[in-house]
């Protein structure tokens, strides 16, 4: 007894993280606190998910590994440099840093969940949390009126979730009668061909998609993005679909692996128009965020069409490519965090010009980062587009491999923008001063990826038996 | 033997660092910059000595990094006679870049760390052995070239620099989908010398010989892929974005004497006629061009894309014997285009400032105007350098070939150098009396003892291209 | 030498030192091109000597189609020597003998070879870069004319003759181009109104038939040749004192009347012009057979009768004393003398004939009546004189070269390569891009979304089962 609270404890710390602030919401004198507060609070949740790592949180509906231990530390990671990011914005805004945090810490308590998790309904319950923790940043985050039609139709989507998620759930009871991820795969495995039971994986699926943010789901994600302040904006191409994907691929090895003949052909078709989205998308707009969204999409859309089979080496090689777009967007959101002027974060493409005469250094890591995204030597980005069309030449998938290849040239574009702009424009404007906070955060990022630069058997050897386990 | 190779490759690496941290608006970056050139070229100098002519075999400088703890992603790195004489003329195209900087672009601290580490990038290349890192080298130099060029090009239409970017993510994208074939069919990284070797079935082979080719194209300006070169070359006004520019096409070259150095892979042996037609079109085409145009600047690039068409004819084309040849007469052509480079800008520049006519400006500059001779001299083809008799040698070959072949060479060739000569007759010529008042700064002293330096250099290589290692 | 100890002794120049290196360079690099056995020693010399032509024009505009022209033939001259070397696998001259037997394309390597020979000779259709040198100062141009480029030319043919002459169109090439630029020479030299041009046309002339001379005697260099050149450079140096002591002035028209500016001066030099004359036309006595009579009749009469035409010019008209220039110093009188007494002396007289006698004769007697004097209009005729028609025609070659390069470029580079296919890979991108738009932007854009989600989830499903 003693021992299952214990393990419990990182859930406790984070939800009596949530409590807290949900309860002691003030007055503007103390947005720093909050921060503070919710800061320390996550970090001791940290510190103890770490120390149990390979132990279930909740018995018998969660399990640890070193798999989840990994998303765990991303979604820790993403979680606290945006909380350490972000305050002075809400400071210098007046705005209440509440809303925020508390969505943060629910993120981090259902992700956390998501990726433990061993029962379908804990996952499906965690979906569903992680969907209204985006729709409470949403809302929180209509300070601009532009934001307000997304949440309706955020909300829409939403419900229609809910009813979907409700409905497979029913479908698995009924031919399982447990929700155990082992229970659900016996009961694959029995009714091989049976239509219903692909139906509600494929709802489960689906919402996993849409919360990942895949083609043809991606409407709110591109919508919100563009218009969402610079916190939300990555609290959404960060947190959220480190978890989503955690889950996704979990799901898909130990429960839907009987289903991997009839879905391949959707996940490579998903994939693909992800990645036509994504690249076509990034050129399509003048908003930075939302190039940046699409050029999520497309990267989505290249690990899916990567792991489309479920298999060990798929997934590892996957993983590889998440990992290493998960840096770059992590040292991209820094540095978006350290170009504003006078105190707002920057939209569109012409508020950019010139920012690398101001703001030199954090300029010059954005281009890294997007280099980076774009898979050029000798950044990071080269291991994941390297590990990635490796897999399919090996898999004799020339034809999406050439595909790959002709939408990284127009994706090239997309991102060129950006660095045109920052680089090749006069400024017109003076951006303000950079916190010091940003190039700490920026810093770390570029050590860890010098690191992995030299050492890259931590990238591309250990994640590999990191997720071993999920198949044994 | 191999003690100082790393070097070479930390040396440029050391002067990043160094200059991201030396003042701003300072002078500082440029002689950090000054010096870790300087220090490389002494290592290289060194390893040259080193090399005894006296063996047979051609002796190699060898190192290996274990990248990944395994042999799949193991990068090797060997330099030879050939390498480290190519590097050397890099090199010292590089310093004769930055000498050419005027004042206020040299406290320019973005440009010198660029230029470092596109430096770092070339030595990588021309000392990669294997895929892997010849590839990471390749890829990594779009990087600093497409900041500078954005940056000092003086581009007025963003879809020019846009394509500049494109072709050369698509060649590397191509040498992308070569490397990773060569993945698949050997399991694992492999030395460049072996490729040829790997079995494969044929029509993989096509795809990754095609892609090679492509890939290294795309660096070289053979028609089609001229045209984002030289809509490039015509803003630029930063001697050493020049001599980056010009340096380019020497890596498609380089990569295509290490990727078949004994003989065409027979996936596109089928091809090369083709290849070799669309060189000789775009030598007689460009030349043309040449005429054509009225801009220094502009006849110089004419002037290197047909003579980067020669090597890369004589490299598809003629036997491994003349790989020497290839070697010295490239290092003198890379030093002759990086002086008249900063030596036609100089010009120019003074042409814009003093708002005088292009006709007759060498005229007020008496001490550049002879430099300049002499470098557009040497350039033509006359005997006071190494690529004198080498140039003589590979057209003989050329002529051994077809003589149809080696009469388009020289037809193209003659047009070129025809229409550089008239491009100095012209700057030379003041048949207008003088613009009074007129003041235009001659070259400094400085930089005359410097380039001095380079003609004496130029000179004694005629009579010995390796008089400095032995 | 001559030349060096002209400048030394009579300062017609600034920095003399300057020009006497340029001078001793060229000489070096003349005995290093006649003492070549090698390729690399012949071209190098040859590039050399033609560097030093420049430095002696100095002049940049008068010396632009001259050096453009001798690059060319250099050029070409490179082309047939790397085809040789092809073939012989050696860089050794010697070798070419092995050229003559297997090599291939003679034809080209002779009359590519006589072409770049004639380009540095300034021969008819070549003349162009020489006539431009009329603005080059008078002894500068003398020098160029004897001592550079021409001189390097025919070291060259004497070096290759033996292989050019294989080709069958070797001899016919030679004669066509030889004859006509006698001719022409010939014409330019009694119709024009400069003096320095009258000089350049006589060059012309004279190297042509030097060139048919050497060939009538198998190619085969003796002391005649030397004589004549030596003679040929002695006329043009007396006529170039001449020049000096008459104010320098060029135009036939302007010329004064000489013995009022120096007698003693014009006296030296009228007997030593009288003494070449005689010692040229021995010379040419000992040069002429019956085979090349009527090359060596034509050179001499259009020689001698525009020499006495410029010196009739300049004695007969009526003139003011000229101011300015003083008597000539004694010693440099008496220098002057020496060196022409010694250069009259080097003749071989053992072949000493009546024609030699005769031709002094005939030259003084047409020095008295100037026949020529009735055609003295041909000086006013502006268009006989600004005459450029191959200058035009070189023009028009270049110009239309360039105007390829232009409409290339133009069709190419701008209409196939940007207008056309940048052009539609950009249209279609932004097609692509605009229907992306679209799609992302209707209001239906969600319910599609769902739609083909379904439809892909029931194909995947329906071929999945299939499959199993």
């Amino acid at each position: 007894m003693l021992e299952s609270v214990i393990y419990l404890s990182p859930l406790i710390v984070l939800l009596s993280g949530i409590f807290i602030l949900m309860f002691s919401e003030h007055g503007e004198d103390e947005q720093y606190g909050c921060f503070k507060f919710s800061r320390i609070m996550m970090l001791i949740a940290f510190v103890l998910t770490i120390i149990f790592y390979n132990k279930p949180l909740i018995s018998e509906v969660t399990s640890g590994s070193k798999y989840t231990a990994l998303f765990e530390c991303l979604l820790y990671g993403g979680g606290f440099a945006l909380l350490y990011l972000s305050r002075k914005w809400f400071a210098s805004m007046n705005i209440s840093g509440y809303t925020f945090c508390g969505s943060i810490f629910v993120a981090l308590l259902f992700g956390c969940l998501l990726i433990r998790s061993q029962n379908m309904i804990l996952s499906v319950v965690c979906c569903l949390f992680l969907i209204m923790g985006n729709y409470a940043l949403l809302r929180g985050s209509s300070a601009k009126n532009e934001v307000a039609e997304n949440v309706v139709a955020y909300l829409s989507a939403l419900i229609i979730c809910i009813m979907l998620l409700c409905g497979a759930l029913l479908v698995f009871y009924q031919y399982s009668v447990s929700f155990d991820y082992s229970d659900i795969k016996s009961a694959l495995l029995l009714n091989e061909g049976n239509v219903w039971l692909f139906a509600a994986a494929s709802a489960i699926l689906a919402v996993l998609m849409f919360m990942i943010g895949l083609a043809p789901l991606h409407f709110w994600y591109t919508q919100t993005s563009q218009k969402s302040v610079l916190p939300v904006f990555a609290y959404f191409v960060i947190v959220p679909v480190c978890a989503c994907w955690a889950g996704f691929i979990r799901i898909n090895v130990e429960v839907f692996s009987p289903l991997a003949d009839n879905l391949y052909l959707f996940y490579k078709a998903t994939a693909l128009i992800s990645i036509s989205f994504g690249a076509l998308g990034a050129c399509s707009s003048q908003n930075v965020r939302k190039i940046l969204a699409y050029g999520t999409i497309y990267h989505f859309g290249i690990i899916l069409l990567v792991m489309q089979s479920f298999s060990l080496s798929a997934v590892n090689t996957g993983l590889i490519y998440l990992l290493v777009y998960l840096l770059a967007m992590y040292g991209i959101c820094a540095c978006l965090f350290g170009i504003k002027i006078k105190g707002e974060y920057l939209f569109m493409l012409d508020e950019f010009e010139g920012a690398a005469y101001k703001r030199p250094y954090i300029s010059a890591m954005l281009t890294i980062f997007i280099f980076s995204l774009l898979g050029l030597p000798p950044f990071l980005g080269f291991f994941g587009v390297f590990s990635a069309l490796s897999y399919l030449a090996k898999q004799d998938s020339f034809y999406q491999f050439g595909y790959i290849i002709l939408m990284m040239i127009v994706l090239s574009y997309g991102y060129l923008q950006i660095i045109k702009n920052i680089y090749f424009e006069k400024s017109k404007e003076n951006f303000d001063r950079a916190d010091s906070g940003i190039y700490v955060a920026v810093l770390l990022n570029a050590l860890l990826m010098i690191v992995i630069m030299l050492k890259p058997q931590y990238l591309m050897q250990d994640t590999y038996f990191m997720i071993e386990s999920m198949f044994q | 033997m191999t003690d100082i190779f790393p070097l070479l490759l930390i040396l440029p690496l050391l002067g990043c660092l160094f200059v991201l941290f030396a003042k701003k608006n300072d002078n500082n970056s440029f002689h950090v910059t000054l010096f870790a050139l300087l220090s490389n070229l002494a290592v290289i100098v060194r390893m040259l000595t080193q090399i005894n002519r006296n063996d047979n075999d051609l002796q190699v400088f060898h190192f290996a990094y274990s990248w990944l703890e395994s042999k799949s992603m193991e990068l090797v790195f060997e330099a030879n006679l050939f390498s480290l004489l190519v590097l050397m003329g890099v090199y010292i195209a590089f310093i004769i870049g930055i000498m050419g900087l005027t004042e206020q672009q040299r406290k320019n601290k973005a440009q010198m760390l660029m230029g470092l580490y596109f430096v770092w990038n070339v030595t990588g290349l021309l000392c990669a052995n294997d895929m892997t890192s010849f590839y990471i080298f390749f890829a990594g130099m779009i990087i600093p070239l497409f900041l500078l060029v954005g940056l000092y090009g003086n581009i007025k239409k963003n879809s020019t620099l846009y394509l500049f970017f494109v072709f050369n993510f698509a060649g590397v994208l191509c040498l992308l989908t070569a490397m990773l074939f060569i993945y698949k069919y050997h399991n694992g990284n492999t030395e460049l010398q072996n490729i040829a070797l790997i079995k494969m079935p044929a029509g993989a082979a096509v795809v990754v010989w095609g892609c090679v080719c492509a890939a290294f194209i795309s660096r070289i300006p053979i028609w089609p892929f001229h045209y984002w070169i030289s809509s490039v070359n015509s803003g630029l006004r930063s001697s050493l974005v020049c001599v980056m520019t010009h340096m380019l096409p020497l890596t498609g070259l380089y990569g295509f004497l290490r990727f078949w150095q004994v003989t065409i892979p027979k996936g596109i042996l089928p091809f090369v006629p083709v290849v070799v037609v669309f060189g000789i079109m775009t030598m007689l085409f460009i030349a043309l061009i040449g005429l054509a145009h009225k801009d220094f600047l502009q006849k110089l690039f004419a002037y290197t894309t047909v003579y980067y068409l020669l090597f890369l004819l004589a490299t598809i084309m003629l036997p491994e014997v003349y790989i020497m040849n290839i070697a010295y007469s490239l290092v003198t052509f890379l030093i002759v285009i990086a002086s008249l480079t900063v030596l036609g800008l100089k010009a120019e520049t003074a042409c814009e400032d003093s708002d005088c006519d292009y006709r007759g400006i060498l005229a007020y500059m008496p001490k550049l105007s002879n430099l300049f001779s002499f470098f557009v001299l040497v350039a033509v083809g006359l005997p006071l350098s190494a690529m004198f008799w080498n140039n003589f040698v590979l057209i003989s070959a050329f002529f051994r070939i077809g003589f149809l072949l080696g009469t388009l060479m020289m037809t193209a060739i003659t047009m070129i150098c025809m229409a550089l000569l008239f491009e100095l007759f012209i700057m030379r010529n003041l048949t207008e009396k003088r613009v009074a008042g007129v003041q235009i700064e001659d070259i400094s002293d400085k930089q005359i003892m410097f380039f001095m330096a380079v003609v004496i250099f130029l000179f004694v290589s005629f009579f010995n291209p390796l008089w400095f290692a032995f | 030498m001559l030349g060096a100890l002209n400048n030394f002794f009579f300062r017609y120049e600034e920095r003399r030192s300057a020009y006497i290196s340029v001078l001793t360079f060229n000489l070096v690099a003349l005995i290093i091109l006649i003492t070549s056995n090698n390729f690399v020693q012949l071209l190098s010399a040859l590039f050399v000597v033609d560097i030093l032509s420049q430095l002696m024009i100095r002049d940049v505009e008068a010396g632009r189609r001259y050096v453009l022209l001798n690059m060319f033939a250099d050029m070409i001259l490179f082309t047939v020597l790397a085809l040789i070397n092809c073939r012989v696998a050696s860089l050794d001259i010697r070798q070419i003998i092995l050229y003559r037997n297997t090599g291939m394309h003679q034809d080209f390597v002779a009359l590519a070879g006589l072409t770049a020979l004639f380009a540095k000779l300034g021969f008819f259709l070549f003349q162009i870069g020489i006539t431009d040198l009329k603005n080059v100062r008078f002894h500068r141009l003398q020098n160029i004319l004897f001592l550079s480029s021409p001189l390097a030319a025919m070291i060259l043919l004497l070096k290759f003759n033996a292989l050019w002459r294989t080709s069958e169109y070797f001899t016919m090439y030679m004669d066509i181009v030889c004859i006509l630029t006698i001719l022409w020479g010939g014409l330019g030299s009694l119709c024009s109104n400069n003096l320095k041009s009258k000089v350049i046309y006589w060059q012309m002339s004279f190297w042509a038939l030097f060139m048919e001379l050497l060939r009538f005697h198998g190619f085969i260099w003796f002391s005649g040749f030397t004589f004549l050149l030596l003679e040929m450079y002695a006329i043009v140096l007396a006529l170039y004192l001449l020049y000096y002591y008459n104010n320098r002035r060029v135009l036939m028209t302007q010329i004064q009347n000489m013995p009022l500016t120096n007698k003693r001066a014009v006296a030296c030099v009228l007997l030593v012009i009288v003494a070449v004359v005689a010692a040229m036309s021995n010379t040419l006595t000992i040069l002429y057979n019956n085979m090349n009579r009527y090359y060596i009749w034509t050179f001499a009469a259009v020689f001698v009768l525009t020499l006495s035409a410029v010196l009739k010019q300049m004695f007969k008209r009526e003139s003011v004393k000229l101011v300015g220039y003083g008597p000539m110093p004694v010693k440099k009188f008496m220098l002057f003398e020496l060196i022409m007494f010694c250069a009259f002396l080097l003749q071989d007289w053992r072949y000493a004939e009546p024609a030699t006698w005769s031709g002094a004769v005939v030259f003084a007697l047409l020095c008295a009546c100037n026949p020529l004097a009735k055609t003295d209009f041909v000086y006013g005729i502006k268009a006989l004189q600004n005459n450029d028609v191959l200058g035009r025609v070189y023009h028009v070659l270049v110009k239309s070269l360039r105007l390829c390069g232009r409409v290339f470029w133009l069709l190419i580079d701008r209409l196939f390569v940007e207008k056309i296919v940048l052009a539609v890979l950009s249209s279609s991108v932004s097609a692509m891009l605009r229907f992306f738009r679209r799609l992302n932007a209707g209001k239906f854009s969600g319910v599609l979304a769902f739609i083909l989600l379904a439809l892909l989830l029931s194909v995947s499903y329906y071929i999945g089962r299939n499959e199993l």
